[in-house]
């Protein structure tokens, strides 16, 4: 697995999950293997397409099994090595215990995590890959959630045109680099280069949808002033990743700069970063898409180890 | 003849003196659940709890960690160990203690559910196995205890009360540290009288417990304070 040279130091720690060829195949069959439902229907891959930077798309709140709809737009999947908490809300701290919340929410995957080990082992196959992964057939929760960590930690993305602009390989056209520079002036406090996010949680003013009543990290911490904060998210691949917001409400990236422009609204916990107006013109918020655009990473998204693991299960067993 | 004697006065003289000495160089620590002076079984009896009340229980399971002999102030040297006591289960309600050095001990220490440093540490295996149904699949953490059944107290739907006791953040860590006196024997029993627990609860306004916060911790330190050694 690269680790981009200008990254800071991943968070999750590798000693404890040695990255090994066989476990990350084995997490990469898991993640697109519906095994992991109730009724072998839904996938990772179901709400983390690997077509559209492992999000879902068209859909404001994604769905699941026998198509219940869920409550919370999924987020896209990259560089997660180096994030301190995950889902919107913060609600999981660690990678490994991540794919446990979808796996056994009633309106995901509706399963328990002793189903899934108990299906596992009845597959020769899967008796076969923890096998060349672990060095014995032995299934437990724990190899099963490692290994799909393994695999998700290799879905690194650094190499979008801004990456190599940074290294001076390439330029920006005069409209990316003004939007560069608006977007450092207005957007790079929570969006911290080169992760564009810093991992922390921000109220940025958007307002109630009083139909599903979603106060964020608050739900979690029961604190007043984590009233709707949500995860701030990666503006990697962003063009790929719509619709955006935790509830999917923006379909287009020009919504999302036009709330920003014209939009927050007021309340006791919003980001000071958001307190005072941010001013574009027209011609600016054109800029500041097309810089944005510079973040899409099509090495990441086209590339054939993070797509379904066709050998794998092409592979006749006596099962 | 008298050489013989010699040899087994001097096999008797370092017998006794060795017993000074000598401590159990493995104790096996028993958990035994009570509800009063009736020991507690799971799906099996119900108990009498206030005046005309009674209590059944269906589940008890929770974590003994960091399990380990001290002299006074002074552990002995054990390395971190996890176990998940399951009432379920007979097996588990007994833990082994290794006294490798035969060294002497006054106390059993061990902290009632898991600490946070493992609690973020990741997927573990064995008895802290997510799969063994005590790690929280919606929000990071371990569950501490797990206590469940029904009481003819309870308005709820079929009367039942589940404690789910978990949280491992500042203010609301629900780990405790148990420090019991005892000594140095081959079999020490645990004993915990729920009994107790239910007469500092009021089962009619609290009986459903799931996330960590101030009133798991409050609970779960309750059920710390349960633990005693009964020999």
């Amino acid at each position: 697995m690269k680790m981009p040279e200008n990254f800071p130091e991943p968070i999750y720690d590798f000693s404890k999950n040695e990255l090994k060829k066989e476990k990350i195949e084995l997490g990469r069959a898991l993640f697109y293997d519906p095994i992991l439902s109730r009724n072998n229907t839904i996938l990772c891959a179901s709400c983390h397409s690997p077509y559209n930077a492992f999000t879902h798309v068209d859909h404001d709140l994604s769905h699941g099994i026998e198509d219940k709809i869920g409550t919370r737009n999924s987020p896209a999947l990259m560089n997660l090595a180096w994030s301190k908490s995950f889902m919107w809300d913060g609600s999981i701290h660690h990678l490994d215990m991540q794919a446990l919340a979808p796996i056994s929410h009633p309106l995901e995957m509706d399963n328990t995590l002793e189903n899934v080990v108990s299906a596992l082992n009845k597959s020769q196959l899967y008796k076969n890959a923890f096998h060349a992964a672990y060095d014995d057939s032995l299934i437990t929760g724990e190899r099963v959630l490692k290994s799909i960590s393994q695999f998700m930690l290799t879905l690194v993305s650094a190499n979008s045109k801004y990456d190599r602009v940074m290294k001076s390989s390439e330029t920006f056209t005069a409209q990316e680099e003004n939007g560069y520079k608006l977007f450092k002036t207005n957007c790079s406090s929570c969006h911290k280069e080169p992760l564009f996010t810093n991992g922390d949680f921000a109220n940025n003013g958007l307002e109630v949808d009083t139909t599903l009543n979603d106060y964020g990290k608050m739900t979690i911490t029961k604190k007043s002033n984590d009233s709707l904060k949500f995860k701030i998210p990666t503006l990697r691949n962003i063009e790929f990743s719509y619709p955006y917001m935790h509830d999917g409400r923006f379909k287009k990236l020009s919504d999302v700069i036009h709330h920003y422009a014209d939009d927050i609204q007021k309340s006791a916990t919003l980001g000071p970063e958001l307190q005072s107006l941010i001013i574009l013109t027209s011609s600016e918020r054109v800029d500041l898409l097309a810089f944005l655009l510079t973040l899409t990473d099509r090495e990441f998204l086209f590339n054939p180890d993070f797509g379904y693991p066709k050998t794998f299960f092409s592979v006749k067993t006596k099962d | 003849m008298r050489r013989l004697k010699f040899i087994i006065f001097s096999l008797y003289i370092f017998n006794f003196w060795g017993s000074f000495a000598r401590t159990a160089d493995l104790t096996t620590l028993i958990f035994k659940p009570f509800f009063g002076t009736e020991e507690l079984l799971l799906n099996n009896r119900w108990y009498k709890i206030g005046v005309s009340d009674s209590i059944l229980f269906s589940q008890l399971k929770f974590y003994v960690s960091n399990v380990r002999l001290a002299v006074n102030d002074g552990d002995l040297d054990r390395e971190p160990n996890y176990h998940l006591v399951d009432l379920e289960k007979k097996e588990s309600m007994k833990i082994l203690v290794e006294n490798r050095d035969d060294l002497y001990w006054n106390k059993v220490k061990f902290n009632l559910g898991v600490d946070s440093a493992t609690n973020v540490a990741g997927a573990m295996g064995f008895d802290l196995d997510p799969t063994n149904g005590m790690y929280w699949t919606w929000q990071s953490g371990y569950i501490n205890l797990k206590l469940e059944g029904k009481c003819s107290l309870c308005p709820t739907r079929k009367n039942e009360f589940i404690f789910h006791l978990g949280g491992y953040q500042s203010p609301f860590n629900s780990m405790h540290e148990i420090e019991l006196v005892a000594s140095p024997k081959e079999v020490i029993e645990i004993k915990m009288d729920f009994a107790k627990l239910f007469q500092q609860i009021n089962l009619k306004e609290q009986n459903a417990l799931m996330s960590p916060g101030k009133e798991a911790a409050r609970m779960s330190l309750l059920v710390a304070q349960l633990f005693t050694v009964a020999n």
